[in-house]
Order: C-alpha cells, then structure tokens, then sequence
C-alpha cells in the first residue's frame, strides 16, 4: 500500500541560519526557512514494500540543513536513479557547544572532559585515564602531561592540531591530547563545515554487502557526518590521543566536527527517542539510504539476527541497520544498498 | 578406552591452541585497541571473528573491509566476561574454519 503525501523541501542559504544552535534561536530560524521553501517537490513516501522503505527528508533537523533537492544520480550498480542532494552546515542541530574533550589536568573529572575508546569500550577521558595512560598500554613512553604540574598536554592552536591531527603526527606532538576547536573552520557561530551528501530517494539492496570505501558512513539527522573507523593504530603509535566528546565526536580539518560512534543519552550528548514499539530510535541515514537506529531497544537488549553490515529487516521499518556500541569505531559492518557514485 | 583426566587434559590443550590462534586478542590485551583489527589479520572479509576488550568481554562479529583494512565488526550481542563460555569461543573457531568465503 502506499501512501503519497506532499512533502514540502526547503532551500535555504547559511546566512538564513546565522543564528542556530541557540535555543532562543530556534524557532526564529524554522520560521525563517518556513518561509524560504522555493521548491517543493511531489514525494511518494511508501509503507514498506519489498524491505524497502523510502529516505524521508523530513527528519532532517531544519537547523542543520543549507539547502535539500532531489537530482539526478547514478548508483553504484550503474542504474540511474534520483537521490536527495542533503547540504548540512555540520553543526550538531541539538547541541549549543561541542566539547569538552580534553581534560585541562590529571584532576579533571569525567563531567569536564571527553571520551577516548579502546577495544570496543567507551572510556572517560578523565584526567586520571590520562595519567595511567603507561599502564593502559602497556608502554612507558606515554607521558602526556607535564609531571610538575599536572597540566595535560593540548594542541591548543590550530597550527598544532592540524599538525598532530593528521596521519603522520609532527614529533614535537607526540604526547599531546588533540583537539581542534571548530571555531578554526567557520567563522559563524552555530555552524561547522558544510558538506553535502548524495542519498538514494529509494534505497536499493545489493545482492552482497559493499565495503565502507568512502570517508563517509552516513548523515545524522542532526546534520552530522558519520565517519568511517577512526585510524587508532596511527593515533596511538604517535602517543597523542584525538578526543571525542561525549559524543563520540571530534574535529578535523577536513570534516569537521564528525561522529566515529553513536553514544546518545549519555553525559552531554542528547537522548533520542525510542520508537512507539519500543524499537530503537533511528538517528542517521547511511549513504545507501536505509536508516541506522540506536543500538539497543527500550528494553537495553540488542537484536540477535543481526547480518554482517549489522542490519536486520521488521515490518514496520523493513531493512535497516543498528549502530554498533559507542566504543566499537564504528556504526555499521557495511553498506547492503547501493550508494550514489 | 582414554583415561578420562587425559581425555580432559587433551580437550584443554586443544581449546588453548584454538584459541590462541583464532582469537588473537585474547593475548595482547596490552594491545587491546588492535584487537578488532588483530582479530582478522589472517582472515579474509566475511570470515567469523572476534576479540576481547580489556574487560574480556567477547566481541563475536565478521570481517569487514574499512578503507582497505579488514576490521572485526560485531552482529551479535556482547558476551560479558562473566558469561562467556568455552562453548562461545569454540563456536566462534569452528566458524572461522568452516565458513565459506567471500573475497572480492
């Protein structure tokens, strides 16, 4: 059966949205891109036929979005087909402030800083996780505090973080907790680095799972990029530690503020909502256009028929993935639907 | 017939010498934050793996490719380390011998 409802797309430019990520804010800028929807285009939006079930393009938050249009694209089956051109401004639409990640010092608790993940766990990036760092790993050459007083190590400079943020860590960072504040990549409050995201309209499932190439998983809803797995290896052979908060998000020079895990409801990291069966609720669309939903359910259990991409198929929401912990570097296995190319 | 405590003792020393090759992260866990990836080193992508955290939790999942580089990605629920069972990790090194694969 299906369903056809109008869905009215908006268009808007950043300079509409100058002033988001403050709840005063809010309501003012959804008026103001209300009232700049210059296109609107006749969606079909399907109840679930053959496990699939169409994107939706009203769940992005409005807040996040520059502009959404429908245009043309090819898949990577070959197959021409139509995708949702998404443009976020990169900025988390729930959240007035990223952060915190580092911690200032080894006394500093878990509420004033942010996470570090290890071997599928979520840790506290306090400052007594810093200071035990040697025995954590195993190795003595961790030292990324100053002993005399107990000050942690920062790149606090956009110089130095992009020097200790990329692959081959300048030496004279080594032993530093890495940060880049978003502020170096945008010069509107509210706003982080814009990117745009090619999604199926319809989703397409492949006949065998595709591996995760490309530097992007997905989008949040909230306007956020879904990273593939952070290079830890890389990260922890230069003794530096890139601080999440706790989001499970960071910034780099290239993506910006961006995700490697889903870790909602927990500290400052806003909750989303489960759905009405008690199902996990969806936060994100994967690149091939099936939704990822929170990990557990109402209940705190976890799906048991889970496929290698970690998604499963119900009659309610058809195939769709589940994000894997907040401290696995990932969110999903793979992608079972076609992507845009 | 096999004298019973040496019928036990070879069993062990099998799941040992089982486990210490297909479960490779059982025993780096200085090294913990490779062990998702350490977990298919020999393996090729969609062949069963899994690892365990520091807490020794069981991680059981398959072999995915990440940028180039075959990661452990979980699809069943974590076994805390509590429950974890010699049946699990047998489970898991059964699979990694007898699944068909896929490698392209």
């Amino acid at each position: 059966m299906q369903i056809k409802s109008t869905l009215g797309l908006v268009v808007c430019c950043s300079l509409l949205l100058g002033g988001c990520g403050t709840d005063d804010t809010t309501d003012s800028v959804a008026d103001a891109v209300a009232e700049t929807v210059t296109d609107t285009v006749e969606t079909e939006v399907e109840e679930v036929v053959d496990n699939i079930v169409v994107v939706d393009p009203s769940v992005f938050a409005l807040n996040s979005l520059e502009s959404i249009e429908i245009v043309d694209c090819t898949l990577s089956n070959g197959d021409a087909s139509t995708c949702y051109s998404v443009t976020v401004n990169g900025f988390p639409a729930d959240r007035n402030e990223l952060g915190p990640f580092c911690p200032e010092s080894i006394e500093t608790t878990a509420d004033d800083a942010g996470k570090w993940f290890d071997g599928g766990v979520l840790y506290d990036l306090t400052g007594s996780f810093v200071s035990n760092l040697s025995v954590f790993y195993g190795d003595s050459k961790w030292q990324l505090y100053d002993k005399d007083t107990g000050l942690v190590n920062i790149t606090d400079t956009q110089v130095a973080c992009e020097a200790a943020a990329r692959p081959n860590v300048a030496a004279e960072y080594n032993n530093f907790c890495v940060q880049c504040e978003i502020s170096y990549y945008s010069d509107v409050a509210g706003e982080g680095v814009s990117s745009t995201y090619l999604i199926p309209v319809t989703p397409v499932l492949r006949d065998s799972p595709a591996d995760i190439s490309s530097d992007n998983v997905g989008v949040a809803f909230n306007g956020v990029n879904l990273a593939v797995a952070a290079p830890t290896q890389a990260i922890l052979s230069a003794y530096t530690i890139a601080a999440f908060d706790d989001c499970v998000g960071h910034v780099n020079p290239v993506a910006g503020y961006h995700y490697h895990g889903a870790n909602h409801g927990d500290g400052t990291c806003p909750a989303i909502d489960y759905e009405s069966d008690g199902h996990g609720g969806a936060f994100a669309y994967a690149m091939d256009g099936f939704a990822i939903y929170s990990m557990l359910n109402q209940s705190g259990e976890e799906d048991t028929d889970l496929d290698e991409c970690r998604g499963h198929s119900d009659d309610s929401r058809g195939y769709h993935y589940h994000a894997a912990g907040a401290g696995e570097n990932t969110f999903i296995g793979c992608f079972a639907g076609e992507i845009a190319q | 017939m096999m004298n019973p405590h040496f019928k036990l003792l070879t069993m062990a020393v099998v799941l040992l010498t089982l486990t210490s090759t297909c479960l490779s992260a059982f025993a780096h866990e200085e090294h913990v934050f490779k062990a998702p990836w350490d977990a298919c080193a020999d393996a090729i992508k969609t062949q069963q793996c899994a690892y365990t955290n520091a807490h020794g939790d069981l991680f059981k999942g398959t072999c995915r490719v990440f940028n180039e580089a075959l990661m452990c990605v979980r699809n069943q629920p974590i076994i805390t380390a509590e429950k974890v069972t010699p049946a699990d990790v047998a489970e898991v090194t059964v699979s990694s011998h007898h699944d068909s694969h896929e490698n392209h």
